[in-house]
């Protein structure tokens, strides 16, 4: 036990790394260009990574917290970009799973967006609580 | 019976040295080994067996008056003629090309060499330009029955080239240790055949249990690697130690399972195929 994440935040960890892997995996590779919507699924998930990581540190110094409003700020707006894009279904060709499952059911759509963002909404949610009081301490 | 053949072109800077090393491969390829001798020793490549090797059949010599072309032809699994381009590299020559057409499977291999490197093609032209007749219109005269735009094409399509230069003594060493590793490979699996003949098992069998064995490793080592990350970096030491004991038993099942599902997948299409089977039937049966 190196770290001082709690086992609860271990959990929500594996399970992050499995939707990731599964996400990443459905994700065609593009020969030419830039892939850029490969690049936003990582920052996608990656970004709450971090954020749940720092969630169980104490971040006193100032650096630090601004360091963690920052990435939290970056989740944030990924966050927002795909929930924009999955509701105006304006996405890449190689679409993450859940958007051609909404197509066959509504509900499986439903659960497999929750079960697939689940993680990183957690991670987003729990950054925001940490946050909070920060921003009142440094405004 | 197949073979490789070798057509090796040699540049050589000082007019002398050609002309030695002309007389060298002459004498060598009529048999006057005393004369070679006597002509190697003056080059400064005292070892005729560094310049020559004794399996090299078909053989053929062209001197030209501005380069030395040699054509022979060795076994398919004999090894490409580095240990001779080594020494003559250290002796005068300047740059040499090394075409070799795989008799095997019809295809032509054409290397690169300068100042005693192995370079890529571009690389070649660029130090060599008044070389480039001599190396590709060879090639384009061999296949003069076909002689069309496409050749060029086939001319850049044949090279084979290096990511980044390398010298050929590394090239040999490089070439000596895979061919020790292919032979290594052979050996163990014509051990496992013979072990598995002795205990009557079918060699068949035997492999799809080293695969099924490999498979279910697969599961156990990641299973290990999960709980030692989870229970280093999260609190909760049973909570992890338990789920990896679970994924311990789960995951190298699953792998075997899809192994397996595999293998009788490629056993049943083989099957489909024909009475003669896939390779691994062609195996067994040797």
């Amino acid at each position: 036990m190196l770290t001082q994440i709690e086992w609860w935040g271990g959990l929500i960890f594996v399970v992050g790394a499995l939707t990731y892997r599964m996400v990443m995996g459905a994700l065609e590779t593009e020969d030419e260009g830039i892939p850029w919507y490969r690049l936003q699924m990582h920052a996608f998930y990656l970004l709450p990574a971090v954020v749940l990581a720092g969630y169980f540190y104490p971040l006193e110094r100032t650096a630090l917290q601004y360091a963690y409003l920052a990435v939290l700020g970056a989740s944030l707006v990924m966050v927002l970009v795909m929930l924009a894009q999955e509701l105006t279904g304006d996405t890449s060709e190689d679409e993450a799973p859940p958007a051609e499952a909404e197509a066959s059911d509504g509900w499986a759509s439903v659960l497999g967006a929750v079960v697939l963002y689940s993680p990183v909404l957690v991670a987003c949610g729990l950054g925001c609580a940490k946050a909070w009081p920060m921003v009142q301490g440094l405004v | 019976m197949s073979q490789n053949t070798h057509t090796l072109h040699l540049f050589f800077q000082d007019p002398v040295k050609l002309k030695l090393a002309q007389l060298i491969y002459r004498y060598l390829a009529t048999g006057h080994t005393e004369q070679a001798q006597r002509w190697a020793d003056r080059l400064g490549a005292s070892d005729l067996h560094a310049l020559w090797d004794a399996q090299w059949f078909n053989q053929e010599v062209f001197a030209r008056p501005d380069h030395l072309t040699l054509r022979f032809d060795t076994g398919t699994s004999d090894d490409l003629p580095l240990h001779a381009l080594e020494t003559l590299f250290a002796h005068g020559l300047q740059a040499a090309v090394l075409e070799v057409f795989y008799d095997q499977v019809g295809e032509t291999e054409r290397m690169h060499f300068d100042a005693g490197q192995w370079v890529s093609r571009q690389a070649f032209i660029q130090k060599n330009p008044q070389w480039l007749p001599v190396v590709e219109h060879q090639a384009g005269r061999d296949e003069a029955g076909d002689a069309s735009e496409g050749d060029e094409d086939a001319d850049y399509g044949c090279s084979k080239d290096p990511v980044k230069p390398l010298s050929v003594a590394q090239l040999r060493k490089q070439e000596a240790q895979r061919k020790r590793e292919a032979q290594e490979a052979v050996e163990a699996f014509v051990g496992l055949a013979q072990a598995m003949g002795k205990s009557g098992t079918s060699p068949v069998q035997g492999l799809i249990a080293v695969l099924l064995l490999r498979a279910g490793l697969k599961g156990l080592l990641q299973a290990f690697v999960f709980t030692v990350l989870a229970v280093l970096l999260f609190k909760g030491f049973w909570l992890w130690l338990g789920l990896g004991l679970v994924l311990a038993v789960v995951l190298p099942l699953y792998y075997m399972l899809s192994e397996y599902k595999t293998l009788k997948g490629d056993n049943d299409d083989s099957d489909a195929d024909g009475e003669d089977g896939g390779p691994v039937t062609v195996m067994a049966s040797h």
